[in-house]
């Protein structure tokens, strides 16, 4: 543990002393690593799959807020569906609008969280998402989970049914948007997943606010108990078609994650805290202070062995002190 | 010599004014029944706007229907339905834009106050040091 301890605090110390180009540097990776997540996921539009495109793209990404990255995704997602149908991108444009309008000016931080879903249900750990989100945000974040989790559905469907959508274009619009809304949003794995991690976010984010002793690690466990009884009691009551074992391991994923999570940003020592009461002019201060677990990394010692033999060069050089401690005394030379 | 207590302080209080101080400062300008009120029209308007957005939707989802059905709705009733949702609609998230704003508005109240509080010492402090 105290290894583990002295490498986070040595991984703190770096971080704040490069953070002003570490930023940029990892705004850049996220938004290469979606905006290729997207070309890989649909990729109609075969200018948009181009690696100076998209390398400028992520290169603007890494100056600007993070919402501009959810922003040039959604751009591309539009952009790529209107290439395969212009009703796709009326749909998908629709929705992210709607997101827009009714809830992302509440809470403009969370437009990561709508990017990172889909990310992670790419790379194949989705049930890693709403615990970790619950950690790092509020109960808010549940919007943003589900639109995010509605939004990889979306692109799942129109990437699983290209054919189908290239075929519609004959029939009328109504029939086009019809299908497309019907393949997408009544998808049943969507809407089970969906709100289930919607409930799993809102019991973590609230649990880890409470004043209680160990307030993430209970946040966490909960979070993982919910997260397994909601998708499977929702499964059996809609007849979804999640796997169980599947479903169970990447809980168990994720509560490993909100671990390291949790290592790295609220790592207290329940043993040391203190409970203080103090009183000023208008309030009673009933206090209860938790110290971080901090270990301080050992200090490096240079200890030479083999120093040079300075005073054989010369009279000069005789009793020359440079200021370390070299381990070459009097009596050490002799054992030496 | 370097006053240690000093350098926390005024970093923390940089720290503050870079990054949320500026939208509390912003926040600071207003009376809470402007800024609340501000904010609510401005979602009202959004919601209108999304309102529109999902009724579009609708029409195209189920435009069969709703074409099979013009001759024999009255559209006099049809019109008020439509207008009653929007009624609810916008007064739902009127209410949830009022709640949100009002907490918004005071936790950035509370922050600014710790704020000019820390200010208040530091002149303080300041001031002493120029006494002595």
């Amino acid at each position: 543990m105290s290894t583990l301890l002295i490498l986070k605090q040595n991984l703190k110390f770096f971080f704040s002393k490069w953070q002003t180009f570490l930023v940029p540097v990892f705004k850049f990776l996220f938004a290469f690593a979606s905006l290729g997540v997207v070309n890989n996921a649909l990729g109609y539009m075969s200018r948009l799959k181009s690696l100076p495109l998209v390398f400028v793209a992520a290169l603007m990404c890494s100056i600007m807020p993070w919402g501009f990255t959810a922003f040039v995704a959604v751009v591309f997602v539009v952009l790529h569906m209107y290439a395969l149908s212009m009703e796709c991108a009326l749909v998908m444009g629709a929705i992210f609008l709607l997101f827009y309008l009714l809830f992302s000016r509440f809470a403009p931080r969370d437009q990561v969280a709508v990017l990172l879903t889909p990310m992670c249900f790419y790379f194949r750990v989705p049930y890693a998402v709403p615990i970790t989100a619950g950690l790092l945000g509020n109960p808010g974040t549940a919007v943003s989970v589900a639109i995010g989790t509605a939004s990889w559905y979306m692109i799942r469907f129109v990437s699983q049914n290209e054919e189908l959508l290239r075929s519609l274009s004959d029939e009328e619009i109504n029939v086009r948007v019809k299908t497309i809304i019907d393949g997408a949003v009544g998808n049943k794995d969507m809407r089970i997943i969906a709100v289930s991690f919607a409930i799993t976010v809102m019991t973590v984010a609230i649990i880890k606010k409470l004043s209680v002793d160990h307030a993430w690690t209970v946040a966490i466990v909960a979070g993982g108990i919910v997260e397994i009884l909601s998708l499977l009691v929702m499964s059996l009551l809609m007849s979804g078609s999640l796997s169980t074992v599947v479903m169970i391991t990447g809980t168990l994923l994720g509560v490993a994650v909100a671990f390291v999570v949790q290592f790295f940003g609220f790592h207290l020592d329940y043993s040391r805290q203190e409970k203080l009461q103090f009183e000023d002019d208008d309030y009673y201060y009933y206090v209860k202070a938790v110290p971080k677990m901090y270990m301080s990394a050992p200090e490096k010692k240079v200890r030479r062995i083999n120093r040079r033999r300075e005073y054989d060069q010369g009279p000069d050089d005789v009793g020359y002190d440079d200021g370390y401690d070299d381990g070459y005394s009097e009596g050490s030379a002799d054992r030496l | 010599m370097l006053d240690q207590e000093k350098i926390v302080s005024m970093a923390r209080l940089s720290s503050y004014e870079e990054n949320e101080g500026r939208a509390d400062i912003a926040t600071g300008m207003f009376f809470r029944g402007d800024y609340v009120g501000l904010h609510v029209v401005r979602s009202v308007i959004c919601a209108t706007a999304a309102f529109f957005i999902i009724v579009g939707l609708y029409v195209l989802y189920d435009f069969e229907k709703l074409m099979s059905d013009l001759y024999s709705v009255d559209l006099t009733v049809f019109a008020q339905m439509l207008l009653r949702r929007y009624i609810i609609f916008i007064a739902v998230y009127a209410v949830i834009s009022y709640i949100v704003y009002s907490v918004k508005w005071a936790r950035s109240r509370k922050r600014l106050k710790g704020y000019y509080k820390s200010l208040k010492y530091m002149g303080r402090k300041y001031y002493m040091e120029d006494e002595y």
